[in-house]
């Protein structure tokens, strides 16, 4: 158990799975009080939410977003019977500088963000508090950065402990390793508390569900492509009690000056895209859906709930399963309809959205919504017309899809010039052939070629099945990015942001959340050598021989400006005496 | 659905295209789902000839640096589930 631990974790996976709909207006989180919903009473006079919701930083559908990334580890090249790596092992390598520096395995970063180990060896990051969507995936880039830099240095270090320089170390940005083991990418939305978590049920799960055909990345299975990584491993439901049913969302009270206003929102059906785009269309486009389902609660008429599912967990395993995209379900109403359809639906209906809100609307965010129901209307008719092509720059699991036919495609053309050759040579030499030892030659040459085709290892896999699933994993391969490399090298895909942004968000939190109250933090009481905790709702300057432990509660993510007992607070940084001298962190 | 859409590329900066209010309010309603039922190209290879050329050099560019032993490599990856 790390030491510095704190119970008051707002933006992390909750402990439980059960949906929450705590009453307890105390405004501390505490995880022991979170009720089942079914339990809670769940109807607070509309009107005095509606007020409250309203009232709420003075801007309409503001937002804050948050998304936490799972990694996988892997290290390839050990002698056999000698160096006896795993998954835990090089993660704990990987965790080295961290340890050194914050004495845990679970710590916050100059950017504000979180940075742990979590159980089942699984390198973790979760994105500071951000205010869009852009800031968001930004931070996940840098996230995607700094883990790659941990598991370049661990490589280093195994190297030379080891002394085999073959040994190489490897992080996943992906949610399978190969014995189908899933572990998530999700993302956290702050919802208005008027919404009844029934409606959410109705409204949004259709919407994931659909969501993976333009932001699944892609996994091959069984022998077979699927869309979405994820969808095998999700419920159908969205609540459950049970520990071992994963909810596609739940939710939780997110601490504010007033706990009636917000919700967490905590959703865990996406996959980890690699693709910067396709991580803000799928957040993005799910932001639209939030804010229709908070009109839509003060009476505004969407009718989002039409498109509610009986089974959403069948629905999204079948749509998985079909690259074609033609894949009709059944919807409670009794209307059979494609993916397509629903994301068309809600796709319109967003448009409607954001002319009707059109002057409420801040003004980058309006923006950003009328970019993102271009692209979304686009993407739409695109994947309706087969149009693969336009869609490969961005959306991953076309990018792997024409990967691995392109390989596919390659080998098979390569069979064929094999047999044209051999062919071509044993005519060359006879003036006539006699149609019988044409016929047996051919038939020698076909055999060739099949020896070829289906040269075998010892687990029956031919050599381009091998290949084509190598490519599926190191498709997410951050530590040696071999393929997502290649493809921008080639201008198959591009990113939104440069490397020079992705450093900077490294190192600098974003300015209008929360996270900048604690990214400054850390940063002074790193320069100033004060040993220090943090969680997502408090920071604490540790005791000392001099002074008491002092602590500034966090409490509202939407609040960046420093108050007054802020300003103490790293007043006493600046003038307090120094403890240990703390090493430079990657 | 509205007639023209500008695709916007530059996210970063949030320039987005300022699309005037009539875009969105005379666009066409559809209260029912899109039942037309376009065929969905299927998977030919025909549909993806031209895009699989263009990815010979993607492929040769992997291939140089990609681990020769595939087997290891992913065989090499077991994790116990995340939360």
């Amino acid at each position: 158990m790390p030491q510095l631990r704190d119970s008051t974790h707002s933006l992390e996976e909750p402990t439980s799975n059960e949906l929450v709909g705590s009453r307890d207006i105390t405004g501390i989180n505490d995880g022991a009080s979170d009720v089942n919903a079914s339990t809670v009473d769940d109807t607070d006079s509309a009107n005095d939410d509606n007020e409250l919701s309203n009232r709420a930083h003075g801007l309409p559908f503001e937002r804050i977003f948050g998304i936490e990334t799972e990694y996988g580890v892997s290290v390839t090249g050990q002698r056999p019977d000698s160096d006896m790596l795993d998954a835990s092992h090089v993660a704990s390598v990987i965790f080295e500088p961290i340890v050194s520096q914050s004495r845990s395995t679970n710590t916050y970063i100059e950017n504000g963000s979180r940075l742990y180990l979590d159980v089942g060896a699984h390198p973790e990051y979760a994105t500071a508090e951000a205010r869009t969507v852009t800031d968001a995936v930004r931070l996940d880039a840098a996230g995607e950065n700094l883990m790659a830099a941990l598991a370049h240095q661990a490589e280093r270090a195994l190297r030379e402990r080891t002394g085999n320089e073959k040994l190489r170390v490897h992080m996943y940005k992906n949610n399978t390793d190969s014995q189908g083991n899933s572990f998530g990418c999700h993302e956290n939305y702050l919802v208005r508390r008027h919404v009844r978590l029934n409606d959410l049920e109705q409204s949004f799960i259709p919407f994931l569900v659909t969501r993976q055909i333009f932001a699944g990345t892609g996994v091959i299975r069984a022998g077979q492509f699927q869309i979405s990584q994820r969808a095998d491993f999700l419920e159908d439901t969205i609540s459950s009690a049970t520990t071992r049913a994963r909810p596609m969302i739940n939710t939780r009270d997110e601490p504010h000056a007033d706990s009636r206003m917000y919700r967490r929102l905590h959703v865990i059906v996406g996959d980890s895209n690699r693709s910067q785009k396709a991580s803000w269309m799928k957040m993005m486009c799910a932001h639209l859906v939030l804010c229709m389902i908070e009109a839509q609660a003060r009476g505004e008429d969407y009718r989002l709930t039409r498109f509610a599912m009986q089974k959403p967990g069948e629905c999204a395993r079948s749509i998985s399963r079909d690259t074609s995209l033609s894949a009709q379900m059944t919807l409670i109403s009794g209307m059979q309809v494609t993916a397509i359809d629903i994301q068309q639906g809600y796709c319109d209906a967003a448009g409607r959205f954001i002319a009707r809100h059109y002057n409420d609307l801040a003004q980058d965010m309006r923006n950003d919504m009328i970019a993102c129901v271009e692209l979304w209307h686009q993407t739409l008719e695109s994947l309706r017309q087969g149009n693969f092509s336009e869609l490969s720059s961005w959306v991953d699991w076309v990018a792997k899809y024409q990967l691995i036919q392109s390989i596919k495609k390659r080998s098979e053309n390569t069979q064929k010039l094999n047999a044209n050759d051999a062919t071509q040579g044993t005519s060359e030499g006879d003036g006539e052939t006699s149609s019988t030892s044409s016929a047996n030659n051919s038939q020698v040459n076909k055999s060739q070629t099949d020896e070829s085709q289906t040269i075998k290892s010892q687990t029956g896999k031919s050599a381009v099945d091998a290949r084509i699933s190598q490519i599926d994993f190191a498709y997410h391969d951050i530590a040696h990015d071999d393929v997502i490399g290649a493809l921008q090298k080639n201008g198959k895909i591009t990113p939104i942001f440069t490397l020079t942004e992705i450093r900077a968000a490294r190192h600098n939190p974003p300015s209008d959340t929360r996270a900048w109250l604690r990214g400054n933090f850390i940063q002074q009481a790193r320069k100033n050598s004060v040993q220090w905790s943090a969680d997502w709702t408090s920071i604490t300057m540790l005791g000392n021989r001099e002074r008491q432990a002092m602590t500034v509660h966090l409490i509202d993510p939407f609040e960046h400006s420093p108050n007054e007992e802020y300003d103490e607070f790293m007043g006493e940084i600046l003038t307090s005496r120094k403890d240990d001298p703390m090493l430079p962190l990657i | 659905m509205p007639e023209s859409y500008q695709s916007t590329n530059d996210f970063t900066h949030n320039s987005g295209s300022a699309q005037s209010q009539n875009m969105y309010t005379s666009h066409q309603e559809n209260n029912e789902f899109n039942m037309d039922n376009e065929q969905i190209a299927t998977q030919g290879s025909d549909q993806f000839s031209e895009a699989i050329s263009d990815l010979d050099s993607v492929l040769d560019d992997i291939e140089a640096s990609l681990e020769e032993n595939a087997e290891e490599y992913v065989n090499s990856f077991v994790q116990k589930g995340g939360q």
